[in-house]
């Protein structure tokens, strides 16, 4: 099948593709689709580390791409994807011990988002959120992020994440308080 | 669609200025509004440059396949086994190879311990070598 004919599939008629017959070029459909959605959420997670964020997207749709059989067509396909790219983060995290001291410990000095680069306005937003996320742990960055960012349920935040609800709902409230300090903090 | 910094629009698709909202909710809305579409670049290529040849479910196949082919000759070879050999000259032949007491020294013992030691350091290396 040639590219162009991809691109009117469904995704669940690309996955069965790259599926069965091994067709790297509707898994290529796939990537095409949803990379830069993931490559964005990673860099928000990574502090806006470009490099840093595109590796992890390119292991994240590595491991999807081998793991694709145990997709299962009743979910989305992002959330499954970004189940897979959270996992990748949370294992380079582990790995590099990435600086994830948390604001709950250590309250955000204005100054400290005020010593981020100078960007153009939009960019500067993303540089901002990303800066702000830094300052909590992991777990609850991403799950500020699906939540502030990609508006994902509280539900869908816990099976995407593989934790509980409650947990989720911890996360939210907590973290809520430590962003908009931080944000506060750098206002003033 | 340009979007002005200040402004957010809402799930209703309605633009409301952002001194009306939390300012969180206003800063990753005006994120939100403002995400780039990543230009590809390479990204995909590189991606299926390093992507496995084939697919876990394409392996199991083709592992199925060859366990196939395997077991139809295993069958067929006991088949002609079966009616070429002469089963009772074969088991009394098998038989006399084996004699009557086996005589074990220390020696031996000491050197069956230490290839079982030995091959047992071996295999753990190569799991844990692995799992890394």
């Amino acid at each position: 099948m040639k590219r162009q004919d991809l691109t009117v599939l469904e995704e669940a008629q690309l996955v069965e593709l790259a599926v069965s017959k091994n067709d790297q070029l509707a898994f290529a459909e796939l990537v095409n689709r949803h990379q830069s959605n993931l490559r964005y959420s990673l860099r928000q997670l990574t502090d806006w580390n470009e490099a840093l964020a595109d590796d992890l997207a390119q292991d994240t749709f590595i491991q999807a791409f081998k793991e694709l059989a145990k997709f299962r067509q009743q979910a989305k396909f992002s959330s499954w994807l970004y189940r897979i790219g959270y996992n990748v983060f949370l294992q380079h995290v582990r790995k590099k011990a990435l600086d994830t001291k948390s604001l709950d410990e250590q309250p955000l000095l204005g100054n400290q988002l005020e010593q981020a680069p100078v960007h153009d306005d939009e960019s500067e937003v993303h540089h901002k959120v990303a800066k702000l996320l830094a300052t909590l742990d992991p777990e609850r960055r991403s799950v500020l992020h699906l939540f502030l960012h990609r508006q994902n349920t509280q539900q869908e935040i816990s099976d995407i994440m593989g934790i509980p609800l409650g947990t989720v709902k911890t996360h939210i409230n907590r973290g809520r308080v430590v962003l908009q300090d931080g944000l506060q903090a750098w206002r003033d | 669609m340009v979007y002005k910094l200040g402004e957010i629009k809402i799930m209703n698709n309605k633009t409301i200025h952002t001194a009306d909202y939390d300012p969180l909710d206003a800063l990753f809305a005006s994120a939100r509004q403002m995400q780039p579409n990543l230009m590809d670049d390479n990204f995909t290529k590189r991606l299926l440059n390093d992507l496995p040849s084939v697919t876990l479910v394409a392996r199991k196949e083709i592992a199925k396949k060859g366990f196939s082919f395997d077991l139809i000759g295993a069958v067929i070879g006991l088949l002609m086994a079966y009616l070429f050999i002469d089963g009772a000259s074969l088991k009394s032949s098998f038989l006399g190879l084996i004699s009557d007491s086996v005589v074990i020294s220390p020696m031996l013992i000491i050197a069956i311990i230490g290839a079982v030691g030995l091959s047992s350091a071996v295999a753990w290396w190569a799991v844990e070598d692995n799992r890394l």
